[in-house]
């Protein structure tokens, strides 16, 4: 299976759009960002200043200003961008997981278990999304590992629809008919004729449950849900609106996260669509 | 083309029309008071189980009491406009005022009164039980004259009296006691100088003027609480002038935010509210065995530096605490106690001393028993997941390890009642004028109910019992002072700060507010809160 | 398969999938930590008599499946309980916000829409060139922007000329029907351009999308063949069959909408059931959490049905 990645990942990255490769760039960016945070960072996220440094605007000192408790913001920043990205891989590994082995059973299976799974698909497509997160995360209390948790448990649908529409296409050609007869085994033909194909579609849908699950935690956390001992962007705009920025004006604590936030789930959107494009099948007969 | 160029122009002519429109309607209605406000109270039932708020807006806005909180903060006349006691201090005479009238237009006479208090002590009313403690008699020899008789001597009779609504007899006699708590009380019948015109739910709560009420003819004809979810666009509403006051509710970074407004005025006023963390002392429960030793409560309590966490986090908005008396009630604060120093030597040799050595990892521990602590931290305000961090790296330094969990009022509970699981909790306290109830919680017969800390000393209960029937005001004073120090050296909690109440509201077109009674603006104990507010 | 079997199985699926929401919504509540009485009262000088009364009253005595069968019937009966908080029944108060709810959001929808597709239509026939690029980009920014951030962007921006919160001025009288309109589009402004720029970008991603296959079809050839107008072609012959795709993703996406409009009412205190949901998320009042939860969820559940249906109908390209 790897051999597949190996042979097609550099004609994929020529096809990629140039969209797709900034997407891949700002990434990049943002993760060197995440892992160098505690060392570029001007400050110490948990270090608290006195009542002269709250609320200061952007200056030499504090290139992005402070927060109400005197905190430097560009390093909030910084330190928000683990946190996020963390979520993000994190929910999209839960979910993809999901989503893979219940569209692969739907799609490989069909008949009754197709139906079945379907009908617990529908039920996580039709529900919306916002409130039953919420929901969840109140009931199980804010903690960083529940909201992961809970996001991942409810975004696999989308995932699971696509698996299974491919995995359906590729069992009825004939080499999968072929190993059938031969006498291969369910796992196998899943294995080695069904995953290798199913993957790279799977990969660029990866991307954009990634950065579903980024935009579902900020929002989570900005409505209060999020866990306070962790900083992450919609954590810091959720302590900007609880302590009155905006009344103070004070834009440089409204502005970046949110600025943030559009970037990430931006670049990891276009890189999605970029790879879908290349990878996807069906959507290559269109351009 | 041309179909996009009319549709555009229709556009443009609409919007333009609107904002003609809406330039000339900047007109505000006459005498209606809007005040901000984010907690909607529950209900509006005098006997149910509502919340602080929405006792604060029956006091002054829908009810009226026997005796009231003046802007001083002291038991003054109200539905009573005199009283004497006997010798024996047993027997208390009230003279009704005469003109008093009920929202409907009857008569408000001492059956009332007498009723109301009967209703209470007949259905064991859990609000206001505890107010009526003593009281083996209540008559009405006639409709101006109200007689209390007590079994012994309460000192805060008048304090405790002042306390509760007094109800229309002609409504709540059918109204059955095990149902009294449930009541809706959609259309609340008080004496008082409002009446409540609409509610609507999580929206806004409206109040229409008593034009007939006996005591004061109120200027303000309307009050509207409307209500926020988040103080950010309360504070803006206030700036752009689409509410006129702010009553307790504003941060040190909103209050900042506010001065530079000159049509603003920001009012810090003193408050009968602390922040404390309560730990769990008793020996019954499931917190941390260590617990249950003074000395390490006192450890922990001197690793607090509560000057550090008045400035950092509260901005000056409060002051650092120490007894479980405020220091808005001077009369009663013992200010002979000194607070404990932070000193990581002392608390250190006092663990020693109780038998926690400090172990490899800078955790210590004993009989096999780490020294880790959990603390429950109510969610509501966000600034004291900060202090409970800045307290966290504190006690490390003397070997406790903290978790920290953000927990709303609800979980909390759920902890402490009825199996008192938690360690400790961070919560906020309101007193009253009278330090009474501030004393009660830590009361071994207010287990299961308000004492949270699970503290339980005979000496203390004795105290309790004392000053509440010390009728000299000397006599009492020292009976609460010693009760203060009993507390400062067994540290069942650790009062972090008494807060300020700081408020804000438009001073270009208001007058009236008493900018010096505890309480903030908006101070429901003060029996003319709303009575003498003016518009300019 | 014909259609009225498809349809039938269709309504089928729909009705098994209402049955796990109700299921779902049960016990997801069940799953509080502690005796979710003890959060209803949290004065903790509630005697033990009245705790029992209470837990009879709110049905939480009896059994799991007891409670559960209980629930069910009344929920089918429109009985959805009484609120912690509020003390009032449930019902009454959900009527009330979704009203408010409404009044925002078939606005704002409406705009978006129309603002997607006007971009949707300007990259589809630029297609390939810069305004194409522009547009699609926009969308895409749109799309990444969370609701609540625009929200508090749009608040700092209009502060002083717009109201800020709320549905109507508290406190104020209007004489007329007119003055009365007008003081609910001012405070419907802000929260309403913030929701449709939020969630026009998908339509103008599906619009471009659609019109672009629908201008390679045979009849558009056809149609110029004919000589019309560019207008004309687009108006009568492109933009009909484009617009299909579009409508049933408006009522696909409610899904999206409710979650848009959780966070701008609780930016903007619009009295709605986005801000019904976010106060009682706070203050823990589970009956309406679980009746705002059925009745957003079976909304969305039927949305999803009826388009559909209706796609399925009328695109004579399917097959059953």
């Amino acid at each position: 299976m790897t051999g597949v990645f190996r042979l097609k990942v550099f004609p994929i990255l020529k096809q990629i759009n140039k969209k797709g490769m900034a997407g891949m760039i700002i990434l990049a960016v943002l993760v060197i960002l995440a892992v160098l945070a505690p060392v570029i960072a001007p400050g110490d996220p948990r270090e608290m200043a006195g009542v002269d440094e709250i609320m200061l605007p952007p200056g030499w000192d504090h290139w992005l200003g402070t927060d109400e408790v005197g905190r430097d913001i560009l390093t909030l920043v910084l330190y928000g961008t683990r946190i996020s990205l963390l979520v993000g891989f994190s929910c999209a590994a839960i979910s993809i997981f999901i989503g893979s082995v219940i569209g692969l059973a739907a799609g490989y299976f069909g008949g009754r278990v197709d139906d079945l799974l379907m009908r617990l698909t529908d039920l996580f497509v039709v529900i919306p999304r916002l409130p039953l997160v919420l929901i969840t995360v109140a009931v199980l209390g804010p903690s960083l590992v529940n909201t992961i948790f809970v996001i991942g448990m409810l975004i696999w649908a989308g995932t699971a629809r696509i698996i299974r529409v491919q995995t359906m296409s590729i069992k009825k050609r004939l080499f999968v008919e072929r190993a059938r007869s031969l006498g291969a085994g369910h796992l196998h033909i899943i294995r080695r004729h069904i995953l290798p194909n199913v993957m790279p579609l799977v990969f660029a849908n990866t991307v954009l449950v990634i950065a579903t699950s980024i935009y579902l935690e900020s929002t989570v956390s900005f409505l209060g849900l999020g866990d306070p001992t962790h900083i992450s962007w919609g954590m810091i705009l959720h302590y900007a609106f609880v302590s009155v920025a905006l009344t103070y004006g004070a834009y440089w604590y409204v502005i970046p996260p949110g600025v943030m936030i559009v970037l990430t789930v931006l670049s990891f959107t276009m890189c999605g669509y970029a790879l879908d494009e290349v990878l996807n099948p069906r959507l290559r007969r269109r351009k | 083309m041309k179909k996009r160029t009319v549709a555009l122009m229709v556009c443009m002519t609409f919007i333009s029309l609107w904002m003609a429109a809406s330039i000339c309607m900047a007109a505000k209605a006459d005498g209606v008071l809007r005040v901000g406000w984010t907690q909607e109270p529950r209900t509006l039932n005098p006997m149910g189980y509502d919340t602080i708020q929405g006792g604060m807006i029956m006091r002054s806005m829908i009810y009226d009491t026997l005796v009231a909180y003046d802007e001083t903060l002291e038991p003054a006349p109200m539905l009573a406009k005199s009283w004497k006691v006997s010798d024996d201090g047993l027997v208390w005479t009230f003279d009704i005022v005469t003109r008093a009238k009920w929202h409907d237009g009857r008569a408000l006479t001492s059956a009332d009164i007498a009723f109301t208090y009967q209703y209470i002590l007949d259905n064991e009313i859990p609000n206001f039980i505890n107010y009526l403690k003593g009281v083996e008699k209540v008559t009405a020899p006639d409709p101006e004259t109200l007689e209390l008789t007590y079994t012994a001597p309460i000192a805060s009779t008048l304090s405790d009296l002042s306390n509760i609504f007094i109800v229309a007899k002609h409504k709540w006699e059918n109204i059955a006691g095990d149902g009294a708590v449930k009541y809706e009380n959609a259309s609340p019948l008080g004496s008082g100088p409002f009446m409540l015109e609409v509610w609507k739910k999580n929206d806004h709560m409206t109040f229409k003027v008593n034009k007939d009420y006996w005591r004061i003819s109120p200027s303000i004809k309307q009050v509207v609480f409307v209500f926020f979810s988040s103080p950010d666009p309360m504070i803006m509403s206030l700036k752009q002038g689409d509410i006129d006051v702010i009553g307790s509710e504003l941060t040190p970074v909103a209050a900042r935010a506010l001065s530079r407004d000159s049509k603003i005025k920001v009012v810090k006023t003193p408050n009968l509210y602390y922040r404390h963390i309560c730990i769990n002392c008793s020996d019954f429960g499931q917190g941390h065995p260590a617990l249950r030793d003074a000395r390490v409560r006192r450890a922990l309590t001197m690793m607090v530096d509560k000057e550090y966490l008045v400035k950092m986090i509260h901005g000056g908005f409060a002051t650092p605490g120490v007894s479980l008396v405020m220091d808005a009630l001077p009369f009663y604060f013992n200010d002979d106690i000194v607070p404990y120093a932070k000193d990581a030597d002392r608390a250190a040799a006092l663990l020693d001393e109780a038998g926690w050595q400090m172990g490899k990892d800078g955790v210590r521990e004993k009989d096999g028993n780490a020294l880790r602590l959990k603390l429950l931290v109510i969610s509501r305000w966000p600034e004291e997941m900060r202090a409970a961090e800045m307290i966290r790296q504190w006690w490390k330094e003397i070997g406790v390890e903290l978790t920290l969990q953000s927990a709303d009022g609800g979980t909390i509970l759920a902890e402490l009642f009825p199996d008192y699981k938690h360690d400790m909790y961070l919560w906020g306290f309101s007193g009253q004028p009278d330090p009474n109830f501030s004393l009660l919680i830590y009361l071994s017969s207010q287990l299961q109910k308000w004492n949270g800390a699970g503290y339980q000393n005979a000496a203390y209960d004795a105290l309790f019992a004392a000053q509440q029937k010390a009728v000299d005001p000397a006599e009492r004073q020292q009976i609460i002072y010693q009760m203060q120090e009993i507390h400062y050296r067994d540290c069942p909690s650790i009062v972090l700060y008494y807060m300020k109440a700081v408020g804000a509201y438009r001073s270009d077109d208001l007058e009236g507010f008493y900018e010096n009674t505890p309480g903030g603006l908006i101070s429901f104990l003060n029996r003319d809160n709303f009575t003498r507010l003016r518009f300019k | 398969m014909n259609k009225k079997n498809y349809v039938l199985k269709r309504i089928g699926h729909s009705v098994l999938t209402l049955w796990l929401i109700l299921t779902l919504n049960f016990f997801l509540f069940r799953m509080l930590p502690g005796d979710p009485l003890r959060l209803l009262f949290t004065d903790p000088r509630v005697p033990l008599e009245v705790l029992e009364k209470m837990r009879v009253q709110y049905g939480l005595d009896g059994s799991l499946l007891h409670q559960y069968g209980k629930y069910l019937l009344n929920t089918l009966q429109g009985e959805l309980g009484m609120s912690f908080v509020y003390n009032m029944p449930v019902s009454e108060i959900l009527v009330e916000r979704l009203i408010n709810t409404v009044i925002l959001l078939l606005p704002a929808t409406l705009l978006s829409i129309l603002l997607g597709c006007l971009l949707g239509i300007v990259a589809a026939i630029k297609r390939g060139r810069a305004s194409d690029f522009i547009c699609l980009s926009l969308s895409q920014l749109l799309w990444a922007t969370p609701a609540f951030w625009l929200g508090l962007i749009f608040m700092m921006l209009s502060s002083g000329f717009l109201p800020l919160s709320g549905m109507t001025s508290a406190g104020m009288t209007f004489d007329s029907l007119w003055a009365k309109g007008v003081d609910l589009m001012k405070h419907m402004a802000m929260p309403m351009c913030t929701l449709s720029l939020v969630m026009l970008g998908q339509y103008a991603i599906v619009m471009r999308n659609s019109l672009i296959d629908v201008l390679t079809e045979d009849y558009m050839v056809i149609a110029r063949a004919k000589g019309l107008s560019h207008v004309r072609q687009l108006f009568s012959h492109a933009l009909p069959n484009a617009v299909l795709p579009v409508m049933t993703l408006a009522a696909l996406n409610l899904g999206l909408l409710i979650g848009g409009a959780i966070q701008t009412e609780t930016v903007f205190t619009w009295p709605g059931v986005g801000r019904l949901v976010f106060d009682a998320l706070l203050r823990r009042d589970y009956p309406v959490l679980q009746g705002a939860f059925l009745v957003i969820s079976s909304c969305a559940l039927l949305a999803n049905l009826l388009a559909d249906l209706f796609y399925k109908l009328i695109d004579p390209r399917i097959e059953y």
